[in-house]
C-alpha cells in the first residue's frame, strides 16, 4: 500500500478539523495569515508602477482583509458556542485585527518570500510569487472544504467564499503573466516561475527543519541550564532582590565621558 | 549637529535632533505596518533623516536608549534567582540574547551602515528622565520616572540643575526590578484579556465605569515601604518570559479572570472588572504620590517633571498631576519608546555635550501627495484651506464621520489631531458610527477635540498642558455633560486634545453650522489593533472600509464625485 503526501495531508487535516479547540486555533492562524497578506499586498499596491497591477493588488488586499474578518468572525462564533479558548497568540487576535508584533511575515504569512524583498523582486517576480501562492492556497482551501463539509457547514461556507476569491486572484495573476509573455518576456516569466517554485520548496524545507532545529536547541539549552547554570542558580537562590530606594551605582561611561562636539 | 535617538523592543521609534530642535520623530510600525513593531527602527530612522533634511551618513551620533549588557545581566540574575523554575525563560531568552541583542552595537552598525564609534548607549531611565525634562519648560526640576522594565531601575528619582546654560542630570535613587508598578498594569491587562497594544488607555476607559471599593484588598499587591518607596509582593505575581501575570495567590486577591463571552461591563463577572481597574489605578496613584513626596523631601525642588510608561494611563496621570506636592508639575508628552528615543538624543546633546536646548514641539512634514490613480472608486480634488474646512464642516454637521490627515501619524499613543477620524460629539448616531469604524471595545469613548481657549475653561492650571495634549483626563462641566453624553465616561471625564491650525477653524465652522459647542469627537485614523495609516493607498482603502464619507489628505479632498461637486471643488 502506498501513501501519497496528499493522502497524508488529508488524513492529518481531517483529524485537526475534528478537534473544536484546534479548529478555533486554526481559523485564527488563517486569519492572521490573511491579515498579514493583506498588509503585504496593500504595501505592494502602494509601490506598484502600473495602474492595472495597482488596481488588482488593491482589490486583492481588500479580499484578504475580508477573509481575515470572515475567519476571525467564524473563530469567534465557535469560541462563543464551545468556549474552546484558544491558547497563546490566538487569544490576542480575537479583539483585534492587526498583525501581531511577533508575527513572522516572511514564512508564515503571504507567499514564501520575505515581504521586505518585494522591491528587489520587481513586479514580474512578485506576481509570479503571488500566482504560485494563490494556486497553493486554492488547493489548501479545497482540502479544508472537504474536511469541514457536512461536519461544520458554516466553516465550510466561509472557505467556499474564500475559494471564489482565490479563483479571481489566480486569474488576474495568470493574465498578467500571460500579458508579459505576449510582450516577448516569456523567458523572464518562465525563469521567475522556476525561481519562485524553488523558493517555495526552500521555504517548505525551512518550515520542516525549523521545529527540529528549535527542539534540538531547546534540549541543548535545557542541559546547559541543568549543568553549567546550576551553580549560579543555587547561588542566585540565596540572594534577595533589593527593596526600597537603592543608590544608583553606574560604572563610568567612557564613551559618553570622552564625547566632544564635532568640529 | 545632528543626533538621532532610537529605542526598540517595544513600540520601536526613532527621532532626529538637529541643533536642539526635534524636526521628526517616527515609529517603525508606520512603515512595517505591524502593530507595536519591536524591530530595530531602520525605516523610521531613514524617514526622520529625510524629514530633517539629512542623510543617515550625516548623523554625528546615533544614541540607543538601552544598555543591552546591563539588561542581559539583569535577566541572568532573574533566571538564577528563580532556579529551577526559570527553565522555560532560559530556553526562550538565551537564543534571542546570544543571537543578536547582546551584540546590538555590531548589529546596528552593520544594518544602518554607520561607524561603530558613532553609536552611543544610554540607560532607559536616563533617557526617560531626559525626555521628561527637555520636553518641559523647566530648567531645574525634580524628575520622577515610573517606567516599564529595561535594565535595573523601574522607578527613578532624579534631579536636574541648569547652571550657566549647562544642564546636569543626577540620578538620586531607584526602585529596582522586579518591583515595577508597570507589572500591576501588565498583569491586569492580561487578567482582563485586553490587548497590550494601547491597553493602558483601555484600562483608563474601563476604570471610569468602576469605583475604588477593592482598594484596600489590593494593598497587599504593592506594599508601601519607608520613605515613599514600594515593593511588589512577588508571591502574588508570576514573571514569565519577562511579563507579569497574577499567580494563584494573586488570583485569590483579584478574582478569577472575567468570562470574555460577556462584555467587561457585564454584571455577571465578580469582582466587576471596572472596580478592579479603578482600585488598582488608585493604588498606583498612591504609590506614585508617595514617591513624589520622597523626591520633594530630597530635592526641595518647586517643579516636578514626570515620565515613564506607567503614566500612559490618562486617568492616573491626571490624578498625579493634580495632587503631586510641587508648585508646578509637567508630564512628558512621549512616555514610551518614542520618549526614550527623544530622551536618549536629548541627554547626549544637552547634558553630555552641553548644546543649547530649543523649544520642544512635535513637528512633522505634510502627508505625501495623493496620486490620482490611487483614488479608484472615489474621486479626489485639490482644494484650498477654506474649501476643505467648509466641506468637512458640512459633512460633520450632517452627522457623518470624516477622516482628517494633516501630516504623518502621531508618535504618541493618543491622537493629537494629525491623522484622525472626526464626528460631532452631540450626535449619538455619528458617535456610534465612529465607534463602529474603530471596532474598539464599547467602553472606550472617543477623545474630544476643543480649541485651546474653550478647554482651558475646564482644566486647572496643573493639568492644562497635559490635558491639551490628550495625556490626562479632565472632568466635563455639568452644564455640558448631558449634551456630550455620547463621549463622556461615567465618571464625568473625557480625554481632551487642543486643536491647532485648520482643525481649530473646522471646530468653529461646525459650531456655527449646528449651534453646538466648538468641540469634535476624535479618534486616530486606524482601526483598533491596526497600525496607523501612512500611505495614500492605505488612507483611501480605510476610507472605503470605514464608512467615513470624506477624507481630507493634506490639501486634497477625497470623496464621491457628487459630494466633491457639492463642496464646490
Amino acid at each position: 500500500m502506498t501513501i501519497s503526501i496528499g493522502g497524508l495531508r488529508r488524513l492529518v487535516g481531517g483529524a485537526l478539523w475534528r478537534n473544536p479547540r484546534r479548529r478555533v486555533q486554526r481559523l485564527l492562524s488563517f486569519a492572521r495569515t490573511e491579515a498579514g497578506g493583506a498588509a503585504d499586498i496593500a504595501a505592494a499596491a502602494a509601490d506598484a508602477d502600473s495602474p492595472e497591477l495597482r488596481q488588482h493588488l488593491q482589490r486583492h488586499a481588500a479580499d484578504e482583509r475580508r477573509h481575515a474578518a470572515l475567519l476571525r468572525g467564524r473563530a469567534q462564533q465557535l469560541f462563543d458556542v464551545g468556549n474552546t479558548a484558544p491558547t497563546s497568540a490566538g487569544a490576542d487576535l480575537l479583539p483585534s485585527s492587526g498583525i501581531p508584533a511577533d508575527a513572522e511575515l516572511s514564512l508564515t504569512d503571504h507567499g514564501f518570500l520575505p515581504s521586505a524583498r518585494r522591491r528587489e523582486l520587481g513586479e514580474l517576480r512578485y506576481v509570479a510569487m503571488l500566482y504560485l501562492a494563490e494556486c497553493q492556497a486554492k488547493a489548501d482551501f479545497e482540502l479544508h472544504v472537504l474536511h469541514t463539509a457536512g461536519r461544520d457547514e458554516a466553516t465550510a461556507a466561509v472557505f467556499r467564499s474564500i475559494l471564489r476569491d482565490e479563483e479571481y486572484h489566480i486569474a488576474y495573476t495568470r493574465a498578467l503573466l500571460r500579458g508579459w509573455e505576449q510582450q516577448g518576456r516569456a523567458r523572464e516569466v518562465r525563469a521567475a516561475l522556476r525561481e519562485m517554485r524553488r523558493a517555495r520548496r526552500h521555504a517548505a524545507l525551512l518550515r520542516c527543519l525549523g521545529p527540529i532545529n528549535r527542539t534540538s536547541g531547546r534540549i541543548v539549552l535545557a542541559v546547559v541550564y541543568a549543568t553549567l547554570f546550576l551553580p549560579f542558580g543555587l547561588l542566585g537562590r540565596l540572594g534577595r532582590h533589593g527593596r526600597g530606594w537603592l543608590a544608583v551605582r553606574r560604572a563610568g561611561d567612557d564613551a559618553l565621558a570622552a564625547l566632544e562636539p564635532p568640529a | 549637529m545632528i543626533l538621532a535617538g532610537t529605542a526598540a523592543f517595544g513600540r520601536s521609534s526613532a527621532c532626529v535632533l538637529r541643533d536642539g530642535a526635534l524636526p521628526a520623530i517616527a515609529c517603525e510600525e508606520w512603515f512595517s505596518q505591524r502593530k507595536d513593531d519591536p524591530a530595530i527602527p531602520e525605516q523610521a530612522l531613514a524617514w526622520c533623516c529625510t524629514a530633517a533634511g539629512a542623510r543617515l551618513q550625516d548623523l554625528d551620533w546615533l544614541v540607543f536608549a538601552e544598555k543591552p549588557v546591563q539588561r542581559f545581566i539583569r535577566i541572568l540574575g532573574h533566571l538564577a534567582r528563580g532556579f529551577p523554575c526559570t527553565l522555560p525563560d532560559f530556553v526562550r531568552a538565551l537564543p534571542i540574547w546570544l543571537g543578536d541583542r547582546l551584540w546590538l552595537k555590531t548589529t546596528l552598525a552593520a544594518r544602518l551602515r554607520l561607524p561603530p564609534e558613532r553609536l552611543l548607549f544610554v540607560e532607559r531611565p536616563v533617557a526617560q528622565a531626559a525626555t521628561a525634562l527637555f520636553s518641559s519648560p523647566c530648567r531645574s526640576a525634580a524628575i520622577l520616572v515610573v517606567d516599564a522594565t529595561s535594565e535595573w531601575a523601574t522607578t527613578t528619582l532624579a534631579e536636574a540643575r541648569t547652571d550657566g546654560g549647562r544642564t546636569r542630570l543626577s540620578m538620586l535613587a531607584e526602585v529596582q526590578y522586579p518591583h515595577a508598578l508597570w507589572f500591576v498594569q501588565e498583569a491586569l491587562l492580561h487578567h482582563l484579556q485586553l490587548p497590550e497594544a494601547g491597553g493602558v488607555r483601555w484600562l483608563a476607559a474601563l476604570g471610569a465605569h468602576g469605583d475604588e471599593r477593592l482598594r484596600q484588598q489590593l494593598e497587599v499587591l504593592v506594599p508601601h515601604l519607608a520613605d515613599g518607596a514600594h515593593a511588589l509582593d512577588l508571591r502574588h505575581f508570576r514573571l514569565r518570559h519577562g511579563r507579569a501575570r497574577f499567580s494563584r495567590r494573586g488570583h485569590a486577591i483579584v478574582g478569577a479572570p472575567p468570562d470574555r463571552r460577556h462584555g467587561l461591563l457585564d454584571g455577571s463577572n465578580a469582582p466587576r472588572p471596572a472596580d478592579l481597574v479603578r482600585s488598582a489605578q488608585r493604588l498606583l496613584v498612591d504609590r506614585i504620590l508617595a514617591a513624589a513626596e520622597a523626591l520633594r523631601r530630597r530635592t526641595n525642588a518647586r517643579q516636578l517633571c514626570l515620565g515613564g510608561a506607567v503614566l500612559q494611563d490618562p486617568w492616573l496621570a491626571g490624578e498625579v498631576l493634580a495632587r503631586a506636592p510641587f508648585d508646578e508639575v509637567h508630564l512628558a508628552p512621549l512616555q514610551d519608546e518614542a520618549g526614550c528615543a527623544h530622551g536618549a538624543a536629548a541627554y547626549v546633546a544637552h547634558v553630555v555635550l552641553g548644546q543649547p536646548r530649543g523649544d520642544f514641539a512635535l513637528l512633522a512634514p505634510p502627508p505625501p501627495p495623493l496620486p490620482a490613480a490611487a483614488a479608484g472608486e472615489v474621486e479626489l480634488r485639490h482644494a484650498g484651506r477654506a474649501t476643505r474646512v467648509a466641506a468637512a464642516a458640512a459633512a460633520l454637521a450632517a452627522g457623518e464621520v470624516i477622516a482628517w490627515v494633516e501630516s504623518a501619524p502621531e508618535p504618541t499613543l493618543r491622537p493629537i489631531g494629525r491623522s484622525v477620524l472626526l464626528a460631532d460629539p452631540c450626535a449619538a448616531a455619528a458617535i456610534a458610527r465612529l465607534q463602529r469604524v474603530k471596532l474598539s471595545e464599547p467602553f472606550v469613548p472617543p477623545m474630544l477635540l476643543a480649541d485651546q481657549g474653550f478647554c482651558s475653561l475646564w482644566t486647572d492650571a496643573r493639568r492644562r498642558a497635559a490635558a491639551l495634549g490628550g495625556l490626562a483626563s479632565v472632568t466635563v462641566p455639568d452644564a455640558l455633560r448631558a449634551r456630550l453624553g455620547n463621549v463622556v465616561a461615567p465618571d464625568g471625564t473625557v480625554l481632551l486634545a487642543a486643536a491647532r491650525g485648520p482643525l481649530a477653524e473646522l471646530l468653529h465652522a461646525v459650531a456655527a453650522r449646528n449651534g453646538g459647542p466648538p468641540l469634535l469627537a476624535m479618534s486616530s485614523y486606524n482601526r483598533a489593533g491596526e497600525p496607523p495609516v501612512v500611505h495614500a493607498a492605505q488612507a483611501i482603502d480605510l476610507l472605503r472600509r470605514s464608512g467615513a464619507t470624506l477624507l481630507c489628505w493634506g490639501d486634497t479632498l477625497v470623496s464621491s464625485a457628487s459630494r466633491l461637486a457639492a463642496a464646490g471643488t
